[in-house]
C-alpha cells in the first residue's frame, strides 16, 4: 500500500516534470553541438565517413562479395551507435549534471533519460538523412516504416534501463567509462554488425543470442535492409523484456538514490 | 498548516579516509533523529557550528538528500539557494539559464514570462543578461540566483549562507526582499552565521549541533545556547546565577537573563590595534584557554598567533552582578579598548551628568556617539520589556569614562565602549537590576557620591593650588618680624606685607635710571626678573635687561626687624646716568610723615599729571617716617638711605592709582655735574633700610650749634642756619639766615652742609660748612659789631671747576612783620596770602638794584630789621618777598645770577648787616 501511494507520487511528479524531461533533452542535444562549426550535421556525417570507409576496406581491400554491403553494415551500424552514443554519455550523467541534480523538483532520473533522449534525437537526425539510401536500395523499406518506430521505442527502453543502471553504477564505480570502453570495444564484435548472424560458426552462435543488441540489429536490419517483416513473436518478446529490464533497473535506481545523492 | 514535517530523520554519510595509502571507509552520522516541524509562514534560521548539520538538514528539506531513516515531507514548491552556481550552466546566457531553470522550477511559460522582466530587473545585470553566465562575476552570479529562486514564487525557500557574497549594497538588496517574502508569508528557512539578522529576521532558531536539534525557540533565547557552541570548545565557559547566564567564547562574552539575549551580535570583546600587523586585533581573534576557579568565576587567557600570552579576563558572575577584569599584556597596543554591544530594546542612558533617551538609529552603518560619561554609565528598557534588566556599568577601582554608541541600523545595538588606562588593565562591573526602583536609586545616589567626590577633588585642587602658590611665595619672601618683602614676579612688583596685609601699592619698591645717552629711563619693568635665595635671611633679586649691557642687583636682607636693601649696578660698559631714583609707594593708609626736621600730612590737593607733591621743607633728608595715624593697625613705617646726608633728595607725593592712590617716597640721587658716570663692575645706587616699628625714632641730626649774646641780642647758629632773638623773642622764622646756591638746576642750601666751628666765643664766630655733592665749602664769620648790628661774611671755596648759576644769601622773618621798605623808604605792606604752589615763585614784593640801600621789615611790637649788603656789586639783586606756604614767613634776600664756571679758588660770596632796631 505504502509502496503503491510512493509510486504514485513519483508518477504524478514525473508527470508534471514532462516539459522539464523536454528541457532537458533538448539542452543537452543543443549542449551537445553547442560551439561546434558543423553542429547538427555532424549527427550525419559521422555514419556516412563510417559507411565510405567501410565500403574502401571491405569492398576495395576485402574484396567481399556482397550486394549492397555498405547499406548491409550501414543498417547494424545506425542502432550500434545509437546505443554506445547513448551509453558513454548517459553513464556519467549525473556527475556531469551535479547541478542539476542538486536542483530540487527535478526528478533525478530525467538527467540520465534525458541524455539517452538527446542520443535519439541525434540517432534519429542521422537516420533521416540516410534513410533514403534505403529507400533508394529497396523502395519496399517505405511500407515497413511504422514498424521502424516501434523498433525504435523498444530500443530506447532498452537503452534507458541500460543507462539509469550504468549512471547509478557509475556514481559508486568511477572508472566505469573506461570500462565500458572496453567492453564495447568486444560488444561490437561479437554483435553481427560486419556481418550476418548465418555466417557466424554455429558453436559461437550462442554467444549471439544472449546478446541483446544481436536481436536489435537482427530486427533493424530485417526492417532497412532486407524490407520483410520480423516474426511478431521475437519482436514482441524483445519489446518485453527491455521493458522489463527497464523497470528492474528503475527499481535499483530508485533503491540506490538516497546514497547517490549523497555520493554526487 | 504544515510546510516541512520531518519525522525521525537520520542521514549519514559514508566517508573515505586515506591515511598513507589505506582506505578506510566510516559512516558518520550527519543527523540523528532529526524531528521537526515548520509551519507555514514560519521563517526559521538554523544556527549551529559548522559541520553541526545545518545545511544536511536543509538539503533533507529540499529534497536534494533523502533520508536514511525516518520521513521527510514537503509540501510546497521550494527553491533552494544553495551551492552557488547550482542549476546553472555556465555555456547558456543569464536569459537562457533563467528559462531552463524556471523550467525545472515547474513554471510555466506564461508564468514565466510575467516574472522574466521582474527576475532580470532585480538581478540587476544590465546587458550581461544576455551573456553567457560564465562570464559572471561572483556578485552578479548570486545575484542572478537569488532573483530566480524569489522570482519562481516558491511556497518554501531555503538560503544557506549564499547572501555573504556580493557587495554589501546587493546583500542589503537581498535582505530587503527576503523581509518582503516573510511579510508575504513564505515560509523561510535559512542557515546563517548573521546573529543579528537571524534576530531581526527570524520567529525561531533552531540550534542545532552534532546532527541534534538541541534548542528550539525564540532566536533571543537561542542565541545565547549557540555561543557555547561554536568556536574551540576549550575556550567555552558558562556561568549561570539565577537567570543570568553568562556565556564566555573564544573572546566573546554575551549576557542573557531568563533565556533573553542582553547582548548583541559579538556581545563584549576588547579590541586594540596592532603596529606590528597593522591591523585590528580583537580578543575573538586569539585562541583561548580557560581556568574555572569556581561555579561562578573563569580565568580566560588568550594568546595570539606566536603563542605568547596577550590578554587574561577574569569573569565572575555574583548576585545581580558581573565583574569583569581585564588584563592586556601586549606591549604594542595602541587604542585598546572594549566594546559591547546591547540589545536595541535598551532606550534609555544615565550618565553622571544627565539621563537621556536613546534616540532611533540614524546612520547605515557608522557608529553614533551619545554620550561618554565618566564614572557610570546605566541602560534601561521601557518597563513592558521586563525580561530585559537595567544595567550599570561602573568601574571598580578608577573612574573611566564610559562611552555609548547606536551603531548603524544595520547592525541595530547600543554600544558600551571603554578604553584601557595605561596600565592596560580594566576592571568593571556590570549590575543588573529586575526593579526599576533599585536602579534609580542606585544611581541617585551615585551622583550624589560623585558629586560630594568632585567637590572634594576641587577643593583639593585648590587647596594644592594655594600651598603651591605659598610655597612660591615663601621663596621670593623675606621675613623680617612683623612683616616681609615679596618679589611678585608674575606682576613685576616688589610688595611690602605687613602684618600679611599689603602696605605697598602702585609699582611697589621700584628703581629708574636715565641713561644719559639716549636719554631712555631703564626699570625693572623692562628686566627679565631672577630671584635667588642665596641664605635664608637674603633674597636677591636680578633684574637683567636683555639688550643692555647692564643689570640692576637688589639684595634685600633681614637683619632683626628690619630689611636692608641694597641697589647696585653692574654693568660691562662705561656709560653715564642723568638721573636714579629709587622710590617706595605704599598705601595710602599712611596718613603723617614725619623727618627729623618737619612733620605733615599727606593731605595734597593738587595734581599734576595724576601726582600731588607734598612740600618738605628740608628735602636732603635720609630718613622718613611714614604712619597711618591713631586706631590703625599698621605700624609706622621707617624708610632710612645709608647714603650721607645731601646726597640724595627725599620727596614724597601722592599717585593716582587705578584703584585709589599710593603714597610715594623717592629718593632721588644728586647727581652734580649733569651726569655721573659709571665705570665697569659694580656701582651701588642706594643702600637703606625698611621698618615697621611703634617706637621707631629718627636719628638725631648731627647738629652744630653755637650761639653768640650781647645785651638783649641773641644769635644762634644751627648747621647752616641763623637764628636772631631780641629781648628772648626770635625774630627769624625757620630757615633764618640761611644762604642757597644753584649748581646744574641743583639748590644746595646752607643747612644741607655738614658744618663745623672754627672759632667760636660771646661774639664772633667763624664756621665752615661743606657739600658732598659739590667741590664747594662755605665759611661764615658773624660778628657783633655794636648795638643791635649783625655782621654776616659768607667766604666761598671751590676746589674744583663748578658751574654755579644763582648765589643767594637770606634772611627769613616772621610773618609779624608787616610792612617793608627800601633804603629806609617805606614800600609797603606784606601780604597776608602765601602761595601754595611748589616751585613757583613766592609772593615777589620788590627786585631792585641792592647798592647802598638795605631791606628793611617792620611791624607793631617787634624790633625792625634792616639787611643791607655792605659791597656794592653790580649784579647784586636785592629782593623782598613773601614765602610760600610751608615757611609762612618775610624773605629779605640778595640774589647773584648768571655766575657760570667758577674756577678752583677762594671768592667772597657775600658780605652784609644785619641791623636790629629797637623801637624802644
Amino acid at each position: 500500500m505504502k509502496l503503491a501511494s510512493f509510486f504514485k507520487e513519483r508518477i504524478r511528479k514525473l508527470f508534471l516534470c514532462r516539459r522539464v524531461f523536454i528541457d532537458m533533452a533538448l539542452r543537452q542535444f543543443k549542449e551537445k553541438y553547442a560551439g561546434s562549426k558543423l553542429g547538427l550535421w555532424w549527427a550525419v556525417v559521422t555514419p556516412l565517413l563510417f559507411a565510405v570507409s567501410i565500403n574502401f576496406v571491405f569492398i576495395s581491400v576485402f574484396n567481399i562479395q556482397m550486394p549492397n554491403y555498405t547499406l548491409f553494415v550501414l543498417s547494424g551500424m545506425i542502432p550500434w551507435f545509437f546505443f554506445t552514443n547513448s551509453l558513454s554519455e548517459a553513464a556519467g550523467s549525473f556527475l556531469s549534471n551535479s547541478s542539476i541534480l542538486r536542483q530540487t523538483l527535478v526528478p533525478r532520473e530525467f538527467i540520465p533519460m534525458a541524455s539517452v533522449m538527446a542520443s535519439l534525437l541525434n540517432f534519429a537526425m542521422g537516420l533521416i538523412f540516410l534513410l533514403p539510401f534505403f529507400i533508394i536500395a529497396n523502395i519496399k523499406v517505405l511500407t515497413i516504416m511504422p514498424l521502424l518506430s516501434v523498433v525504435i521505442l523498444f530500443h530506447f527502453i532498452f537503452i534507458a534501463g541500460f543507462a539509469l543502471l550504468l549512471s547509478v553504477l557509475n556514481v559508486f564505480m568511477r572508472d566505469l567509462p573506461h570500462i565500458l570502453s572496453t567492453l564495447f570495444m568486444v560488444w561490437f564484435w561479437i554483435t553481427p554488425v560486419f556481418y550476418s548472424i548465418d555466417m557466424a560458426p554455429a558453436s559461437f552462435l550462442w554467444v549471439c543470442f544472449i546478446n541483446p543488441m544481436t536481436h536489435f540489429v537482427v530486427i533493424y536490419r530485417e526492417i532497412l535492409f532486407q524490407a520483410k517483416f520480423p516474426p511478431l513473436g521475437n519482436f514482441f518478446i524483445l519489446g518485453l523484456l527491455s521493458l522489463g529490464f527497464f523497470l528492474i533497473s528503475y527499481l535499483i535506481f530508485i533503491l540506490k538514490e538516497p546514497e547517490l545523492l549523497k555520493r554526487i | 498548516m504544515k510546510r516541512v514535517e520531518i519525522k525521525g530523520a537520520w542521514e549519514k554519510y559514508l566517508i573515505k579516509f586515506i591515511n598513507q595509502g589505506k582506505v578506510s571507509w566510516e559512516e558518520i552520522w550527519a543527523l540523528e533523529d532529526i524531528n521537526l516541524e515548520i509551519d507555514k509562514g514560519q521563517t526559521v534560521c538554523l544556527i549551529g557550528q559548522n559541520g553541526s548539520g545545518k545545511t544536511t538538514l536543509l538539503r533533507l528539506i529540499a529534497g536534494m538528500l533523502l533520508p536514511d531513516k525516518g520521513e521527510v515531507n514537503v509540501d510546497g514548491r521550494v527553491s533552494a539557494l544553495m551551492e552557488l552556481g547550482a542549476g546553472f550552466n555556465p555555456e547558456f546566457t543569464g536569459r537562457e539559464n533563467i528559462s531552463l531553470n524556471a523550467r525545472m522550477y515547474g513554471l510555466s511559460d506564461e508564468a514565466l514570462a510575467g516574472s522574466l522582466t521582474k527576475i532580470i530587473d532585480f538581478a540587476d545585470l544590465g546587458k550581461f543578461i544576455d551573456a553567457p553566465i560564465k562570464y559572471y562575476s561572483q556578485g552578479m552570479f548570486m545575484r542572478l540566483a537569488f532573483s530566480l529562486a524569489i522570482f519562481v514564487e516558491p511556497d518554501i525557500l531555503l538560503i544557506d549562507e549564499v547572501l555573504s557574497v556580493g557587495d554589501e549594497e546587493a546583500r542589503q538588496k537581498c535582505i530587503k526582499m527576503i523581509f518582503d517574502l516573510k511579510n508575504a508569508g513564505k515560509t523561510i528557512v535559512l542557515v546563517t552565521h548573521d546573529l543579528d539578522m537571524a534576530v531581526k529576521l527570524c520567529d525561531r532558531a533552531i540550534l542545532i549541533e552534532k546532527g541534534k536539534i538541541i534548542k528550539d525557540g525564540l532566536p533571543k533565547k537561542i542565541i545565547p545556547y549557540y555561543f557555547e557552541t561554536i568556536g574551540d570548545k576549550s575556550g567555552v565557559a558558562v556561568l549561570g546565577y539565577d537567570k543570568y547566564r553568562i556565556v564566555f567564547n573564544n573572546g566573546k562574552l554575551s549576557i542573557s537573563y531568563e533565556d533573553n539575549l542582553l547582548s548583541r551580535g559579538f556581545g563584549g570583546s576588547l579590541s586594540f590595534f596592532s603596529p606590528c600587523i597593522n591591523r585590528w586585533l580583537s580578543s575573538s581573534d586569539l585562541s583561548w584557554k580557560i581556568n574555572r576557579l569556581s561555579e561562578n568565576k573563569i580565568i580566560a587567557e588568550g594568546s595570539s598567533g606566536s603563542q605568547a600570552l596577550s590578554q587574561i579576563w577574569t569573569v565572575e558572575l555574583l548576585e545581580n552582578q558581573l565583574k569583569w577584569d581585564m588584563e592586556l599584556k601586549e606591549s604594542l597596543a595602541v587604542d585598546p579598548h572594549m566594546d559591547l554591544f546591547l540589545s536595541p530594546d535598551y532606550k534609555k542612558l544615565f550618565t553622571a551628568d544627565k539621563d537621556m533617551d536613546i534616540p532611533d538609529f540614524s546612520n547605515k552603518s557608522d557608529w553614533q556617539e551619545l554620550y561618554a560619561s565618566r564614572d557610570f554609565l546605566g541602560f534601561s528598557a521601557p518597563d513592558k520589556s521586563a525580561s530585559l534588566p537595567l544595567l550599570l556599568f561602573k568601574a571598580n577601582d578608577r573612574s573611566v569614562p564610559f562611552r555609548a554608541f547606536n551603531t548603524g541600523y544595520i547592525q541595530e545595538a547600543r554600544v558600551m565602549q571603554a578604553h584601557l588606562g595605561d596600565d592596560r588593565i580594566f576592571s568593571f562591573s556590570i549590575r543588573f537590576f529586575p526593579s526599576r526602583k533599585d536602579f534609580e536609586d542606585l544611581i541617585w545616589i551615585l551622583k550624589e557620591e560623585l558629586r560630594q567626590k568632585r567637590e572634594a577633588e576641587e577643593q583639593e585642587k585648590a587647596r594644592a593650588q594655594k600651598a603651591k602658590d605659598e610655597e612660591r611665595i615663601l621663596a621670593q619672601t623675606l621675613q623680617a618680624g612683623n612683616f616681609r618683602v615679596f618679589a611678585d614676579v608674575d606682576s613685576r612688583k616688589v610688595k611690602i606685607y605687613f602684618r600679611e596685609r599689603e602696605v605697598s601699592s602702585g609699582k611697589g619698591i621700584y628703581s629708574d635710571i636715565c641713561m644719559a645717552e639716549s636719554g631712555v629711563w631703564i626699570n625693572p619693568d623692562f628686566a627679565q626678573w631672577q630671584v635667588r635665595r642665596t641664605c635664608p635671611e637674603e633674597l636677591s633679586l636680578i633684574f637683567v635687561f636683555p639688550e643692555l649691557f647692564f643689570r640692576q642687583i637688589w639684595v634685600f636682607r633681614a637683619v632683626d626687624n628690619r630689611i636692608i636693601l641694597k641697589v647696585s649696578l653692574e654693568t660691562d660698559k662705561q656709560f653715564s646716568i642723568i638721573s636714579q631714583y629709587l622710590r617706595f609707594e605704599v598705601s595710602d593708609k599712611f596718613k603723617e610723615w614725619k623727618t627729623i626736621y618737619e612733620k605733615g600730612d599727606v593731605a595734597a590737593k593738587q595734581y599734576y599729571n595724576n601726582i600731588a607733591p607734598i612740600r618738605i621743607k628740608d628735602n636732603k633728608v635720609t630718613e622718613i617716617i611714614l604712619g597711618a595715624g591713631s586706631g590703625n593697625e599698621i605700624a609706622p613705617l621707617g624708610i632710612r638711605s645709608y647714603s650721607g646726608y645731601g646726597t640724595k633728595t627725599l620727596s614724597v607725593f601722592k599717585k593716582k592709582e587705578s584703584n585709589g592712590e599710593s603714597i610715594c617716597v623717592n629718593y632721588s640721587a644728586i647727581i652734580p655735574r649733569n651726569a655721573q658716570l659709571i665705570s665697569p663692575g659694580r656701582v651701588d645706587l642706594f643702600e637703606g633700610e625698611i621698618v615697621f616699628s611703634g617706637g621707631i625714632s629718627l636719628s638725631e641730626p648731627i647738629k652744630k650749634t653755637g650761639i653768640l649774646k650781647r645785651n638783649n641780642l641773641g644769635f644762634i647758629f644751627d648747621s647752616g642756619r641763623g637764628k636772631i632773638f631780641f629781648d628772648g623773642r626770635e625774630l627769624t622764622k625757620d630757615l633764618g639766615v640761611y644762604t642757597s646756591l644753584r649748581s646744574n638746576g641743583i639748590w644746595y642750601d646752607s643747612f644741607q652742609g655738614v658744618w663745623d666751628f672754627e672759632c667760636l666765643d660771646d661774639f664772633r664766630m667763624i664756621a665752615r660748612g661743606d657739600w658732598q655733592c659739590i667741590p664747594v665749602s662755605q665759611t661764615w664769620i658773624i660778628e657783633f659789631l655794636k648795638e643791635g648790628c649783625i655782621y654776616w661774611k659768607v667766604v666761598m671755596d671751590v676746589y674744583e671747576v663748578v658751574d654755579l648759576e644763582i648765589q643767594q644769601a637770606s634772611v627769613m622773618l616772621s610773618p609779624e612783620y608787616k610792612i617793608w621798605e627800601v633804603s629806609g623808604i617805606p614800600k609797603g605792606y606784606f601780604s597776608q596770602g602765601y602761595t601754595n604752589d611748589y616751585d613757583i615763585l613766592p609772593f615777589r614784593f620788590w627786585n631792585g638794584k641792592s647798592g647802598e640801600t638795605g631791606l628793611c621789615a617792620s611791624g607793631d611790637k617787634i624790633p625792625g630789621v634792616c639787611f643791607k649788603n655792605i659791597r656794592d656789586e653790580a649784579f647784586c639783586n636785592a629782593i623782598v618777598e613773601n614765602t610760600d606756604s610751608i615757611y609762612r614767613g618775610r624773605l629779605l634776600q640778595y640774589q647773584k645770577e648768571n655766575l657760570h664756571k667758577l674756577l678752583p679758588g677762594k671768592y667772597d660770596y657775600f658780605e652784609g648787616v644785619i641791623k636790629i632796631e629797637s623801637t624802644g
